[in-house]
């Protein structure tokens, strides 16, 4: 047996509260006649987290899986420090980069290879290091020809290679990844797995928010099943997937999206 | 490479979310190429397709400057000496104020995608904001000088005034931004009302006439309480600073400059703490 990995993310008591205020007042007219009313409604509130504690080790790709509402994006959001918990602890070890959804990141107005440096910037990796990984990224994207245009002139399927490409070669410890992974086509996809793969057994951790099981199970050795901010299964993919698959708030999730 | 083994995991920290002021400058330290990525950017998109691109910056006070001294010479009769150039330094030093706050504004909305999604500093777009428009406001002046250079007034001991007067505009003009930029990502009426406001301080402020006017030594009088409290608007005091300094080869009038002084680091400290108590709830708002 191999010693465990050593831990790079840990939540204690991890708890997220949003107020459900129906209209927060987005006018200063509502906040104002919302101070001055009588009946001030107390704000509902709405735990997307609940006392989540988790443990997730070097090299480890995670799927979290669950129904809409289960806070799946939201333990995301909080470990890439996007949202503040309302309790808790998070700890986190080395850099964590987020893949976003069709190059949510670029300008369009800007070239490809400035948006790349853009992205870098904004995870604050320095100009000389993404310089030594430039052209590997426009290769592994196959966008080599595309690199000086203005990227409002690529196609979806072409900002997602690029996005992917970034994300991934910009060497993060921890990659999480929201819903953006139907990179491109088949083929494409492929590359993407194998390159995660590849990186999984460097010691690079993923987290993976999915509804696609399909793609979880073929990525992720390990999946955690949500559910109202609470943890209701953690363990082997093919396990977790298969008791979430009988359930009912799959059958429900489903029976939601019209399948 | 070996492939198979694992590198080192680096140590687990925690993750704290809330920062100081202190703190927050040290992280936008070490993130400058990002400060420097979002200007670039903005440069970029604000002269894409034009063929003139940064030139543009310097033909507006140039364009500004000949008008200006066309109405001076032909229009108005006033008798105060280097009415242009007074008026101009005024207005450039308005555009760089008030360009800064209405870009600050909308600085985090128009960044919505990455504000949502990706961590990074969050002050950076303000900063990056105000840092742009100095760059402005920088080239602006270069023609300012080059103009007063032109009618014979050869460079002074006063010009020195320049970088504490440049220091503390853009000290207010940040914590100015940095609230704004705040409360507009949650309220978006505080625009509008700033815009009403700007309208309001332009008069309110020496842009289009000198402090003179109002200090009685024309026909204008006021009361000198009325004075005082019209100079500590912190845009009058700077405003009437580089014309006593550049054109007027004096010090500023301290006992205005220095409380204005005051007033523009305290806006700054106010501004920024403010700004870092709120971003946290930006991704959760917009």
């Amino acid at each position: 047996m191999q010693p465990p990995a050593p831990v790079v993310i840990r939540t204690v008591n991890l708890t997220k509260r949003f107020s459900l205020v129906r209209d927060r007042p987005q006018r200063l007219k509502d906040l104002i006649i919302s101070r001055l009313s009588f009946r001030r409604a107390e704000p509902e509130e709405f735990a997307a987290l609940n006392r989540l504690n988790l443990e997730i080790h070097q090299g480890e790709s995670v799927g979290i899986i669950g129904p809409n509402g289960s806070g799946k994006s939201t333990l995301l959001g909080i470990i890439a420090k996007v949202l503040q918990p309302t309790e808790g602890e998070v700890w986190v070890a080395g850099r964590v980069a987020v893949l976003l959804e069709v190059g949510a990141a670029f300008h369009p107005d800007l070239t490809g290879e400035e948006n790349v440096h853009l992205t870098a910037a904004i995870t604050g990796i320095p100009r000389r290091k993404v310089n030594l990984v430039l052209d590997e990224i426009f290769a592994f994207a196959e966008l080599e020809e595309f690199r000086d245009m203005p990227v409002r002139t690529y196609s979806s399927g072409m900002l997602l290679r690029l996005g992917f490409a970034t994300a991934t070669h910009l060497d993060p410890d921890i990659l999480l990844v929201d819903e953006a992974l139907a990179v491109g086509d088949e083929r494409f996809q492929r590359k993407c797995y194998a390159w995660l793969e590849e990186h999984a057994t460097r010691g690079q951790t993923l987290g993976l928010v999915s509804h696609d099981l399909e793609q979880v199970s073929r990525i992720c050795r390990r999946a955690i099943w949500l559910e109202r901010g609470r943890v209701m299964r953690d363990g082997p993919a093919s396990e977790v997937l298969e008791v979430y698959r009988r359930s009912e708030s799959y059958r429900n999730h489903l029976a939601r999206s019209g399948l | 490479m070996n492939a198979s083994v694992p590198a080192p995991a680096p140590a687990l920290e925690q993750v704290r979310y809330q920062i100081g002021i202190w703190s927050s400058l040290r992280e936008l330290a070490s993130h400058w190429e990002l400060i420097r990525g979002l200007i670039i950017r903005d440069l970029k998109v604000r002269y894409r397709n034009s063929v003139l691109g940064f030139f543009w910056s310097m033909l507006t006070p140039i364009l500004q400057m000949a008008i200006l001294a066309f109405v001076v010479k032909f229009a108005m009769q006033v008798p105060i000496e280097n009415l242009t150039v007074k008026l101009l330094t005024g207005i450039i030093a308005w555009h760089f104020f008030e360009n800064g706050l209405q870009d600050c504004a909308d600085c985090v909305l128009n960044n919505r995608d990455l504000v949502k999604k990706i961590y990074f500093p969050r002050a950076a777009l303000p900063i990056a904001v105000v840092i742009g428009n100095l760059i402005h406001f920088l080239l602006s002046l270069v023609v300012l000088l080059i103009w007063l250079a032109a009618v014979g007034d050869t460079p002074h001991r006063y010009f020195l005034y320049l970088f504490p007067l440049i220091i503390l505009q853009t000290l207010l003009i940040a914590g100015l931004g940095l609230m704004l930029a705040a409360l507009h990502t949650f309220y978006h009426d505080i625009k509008f009302i700033i815009i009403q406001l700007l309208r309001v301080f332009f008069f309110l402020t020496p842009v289009m006439y000198t402090a003179d006017l109002l200090a009685g030594k024309l026909h204008l009088t006021l009361p000198q309480w009325a004075f005082t409290l019209y100079m500590l608007n912190p845009m009058a005091t700077l405003i009437e600073s580089y014309r006593t300094t550049l054109i007027g080869h004096q010090s500023p009038q301290w006992v205005f400059f220095l409380p204005v002084a005051v007033i523009c680091l305290v806006m700054f400290i106010v501004g920024y703490h403010l700004y870092l108590k709120l971003a946290w709830r930006f991704a959760e708002a917009i």
